[in-house]
């Protein structure tokens, strides 16, 4: 088997007391889309932090290319996250800076483009989420979608290997759901980026992800391609594949 | 009585969890000097505001407590015919405490406060988060430049409040009270000096120093939502004003034996 892109092994992590994680296993591979979903608050946020080492496990391995960020510390987790672009689930952009400075942002700080290249670069990442020509907006003055496409042109503006998306869809209407999807998946076409998707919309989940993984009380429950989630006959994936609530279930 | 001890206790943890926070963050100040270079664009923004910004506050809190310094002084000395001696204590006073605590806890207020607040809102954003994940180390960016401005701006500020204290002491001994200019002069220069100024800008490092450590803890360990922005707030102003003030006497003391 080929080095893979991130891998999580047997991941433990305890929040507050409260076991949030419990031995989570993934192999995601280059190139591919790969989307994790399950109910809110199981989990699927933590799980996209400890790809990028923003938590550490209590136990298990975080593999990034091969190479185990546990134990790293925040400075020599530097190199690693240069390589690596995500969108946070409120956009989490830097309300001090207008539009342009936060798409510049990663540019900047590698230091590597001169600014008439970054202003260019700025310009393109912009029109590719339908943004162009916004830069000197700040922010406040954007609405939820807005500020998740900035985020996205921010995160990917680098042109990344690995691209980390919490819920890129939650609380946009259809429409525009849907042009992010379509961006989602010209991204890994165009620039060969793997991205990591974290949503817990079944349809975006089945239209973008090579591969999906259900996340179920701290351990992947269910991992397979759209088509077998889909006809899986596992009675919990297939309450939350057709949104049924289950008052058991619901009560937990 | 069991309350009471639980209260105590509860608190004296959370006072000493405060400082061990404080001393990483302290640690990570150094870690992040000796692995990247200052960042002077950040630093020349902080400056303007929290040094330049700053000034007309400063100004008029010196100003006012020179001012009623200098007349409260003038009551009593006036009794014992020395209204020229009110020059000196002004003077001596401003630069060696009024100027120095009002100054600084001017700043803790203003700076102090906006320093914890946009941490704050900053953690509980993801923006702190968002920082790391595009390969920025926190501390570089947000905490060592704040310091630096601060360091380089109280002594500016404090000596303006020292200035403005005397200037306006001057004012309301001299032209309204009817002080002889000229003994008030020659007993304000003769009995203090560089020294008593020296007291004072050596002073106002250190609480620049308190006040942005203080605040950026503060800020950077903030509790969740809106709610834990402004406990976090309200706590990095009266933990900072305190530590100013109980270092304040501690300085003194240091300084005193070392300069006598
Ligand atoms: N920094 C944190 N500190 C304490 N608890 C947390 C933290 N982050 C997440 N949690 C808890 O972990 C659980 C899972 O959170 P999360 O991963 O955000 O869920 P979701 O799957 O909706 O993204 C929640 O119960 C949340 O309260
Ligand atoms: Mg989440």
């Amino acid at each position: 088997m080929d080095v893979m892109m991130i891998s999580l092994r047997n991941i433990h992590k305890t929040l507050n007391g409260q076991k949030i994680l419990q031995g989570i296993n993934l192999e995601i591979a280059e190139g591919e889309t790969f989307v994790i979903i399950g109910r809110s608050g199981c989990g699927k946020s933590v799980t996209l932090r400890h790809m990028l080492g923003l938590m550490m496990p209590d136990q298990g391995e975080v593999l990034f290319e091969g190479k185990d960020l546990m134990g790293l510390s925040e400075i020599e987790l530097i190199p690693i996250r240069q390589k690596i672009g995500m969108l946070f689930q409120n956009g989490a952009l830097f309300d001090s800076m207008n539009v342009g400075e936060n798409v510049a942002f990663p540019l900047r700080e590698e230091g590597r483009l001169s600014e008439k290249e970054i202003e260019f670069a700025v310009e393109e990442a912009l029109e590719m989420v339908n943004l162009g020509g916004q830069q000197a907006k700040m922010p406040a003055e954007l609405s939820g979608g807005m500020k998740k496409r900035v985020s996205l042109a921010r995160a990917a503006v680098r042109k990344p290997k690995l691209l980390l998306f919490d819920e890129p869809t939650s609380g946009l209407d259809p429409v525009v759901s849907d042009s992010i999807n379509k961006l989602i998946l010209n991204l890994d076409k165009t620039l060969n980026i793997t991205n990591v998707v974290v949503t817990h919309d079944m349809r975006s989940a089945c239209e973008i992800g090579d591969r999906i993984a259900f996340l179920y009380h701290g351990k992947v429950h269910f991992l397979g391609t759209p088509e077998e989630i889909k006809s899986s006959q596992d009675p919990i994936v297939f309450r939350f594949v057709n949104g049924i609530s289950d008052a058991s279930v619901a009560m937990e | 009585m069991f309350d009471f001890f639980q209260i105590v206790g509860r608190n004296f943890f959370r006072f000493l969890r405060h400082c061990g926070q404080y001393t990483l963050l302290l640690i990570d100040i150094l870690r992040s000097l000796r692995h990247f270079p200052i960042r002077w664009n950040l630093v020349s923004q902080q400056i303007l505001f929290m040094g330049v910004n700053s000034l007309p506050v400063v100004i008029l809190t010196g100003s006012c407590i020179g001012a009623v310094f200098a007349s409260q002084i003038h009551l009593k000395f006036s009794e014992l015919g020395m209204g020229s001696g009110v020059g000196p204590v002004v003077a001596y006073a401003m630069c060696r405490e009024l100027g120095p605590i009002i100054c600084g806890l001017m700043i803790a207020a203003r700076v102090g406060a906006s320093i914890s607040t946009e941490l704050g809102s900053m953690k509980t954003s993801e923006q702190v988060d968002a920082l790391r994940s595009m390969a920025v180390y926190p501390t570089d960016y947000l905490v060592v430049p704040r310091l630096i401005a601060l360091l380089a701006s109280m002594p500016l500020l404090v000596s303006f409040s020292i200035f403005f204290g005397i200037t306006a002491g001057y004012i309301i001994a001299v032209p309204v009270l009817g002080v002889e200019p000229a003994y008030y002069i020659n007993n304000t220069l003769r009995f203090t000096g560089a020294k008593d100024v020296g007291v004072g800008l050596i002073k106002s490092v250190i609480f620049g120093f308190v006040i942005c450590t203080i605040c950026c803890e503060r800020g950077l360990n903030c509790g969740h939502g809106a709610q834990g922005v402004g406990k976090a707030t309200t706590e990095a102003v009266v933990s900072s004003t305190i530590a100013l003030l109980v270092c304040n006497f501690f300085i003194t003391f240091l300084l005193n034996a070392w300069m006598s």
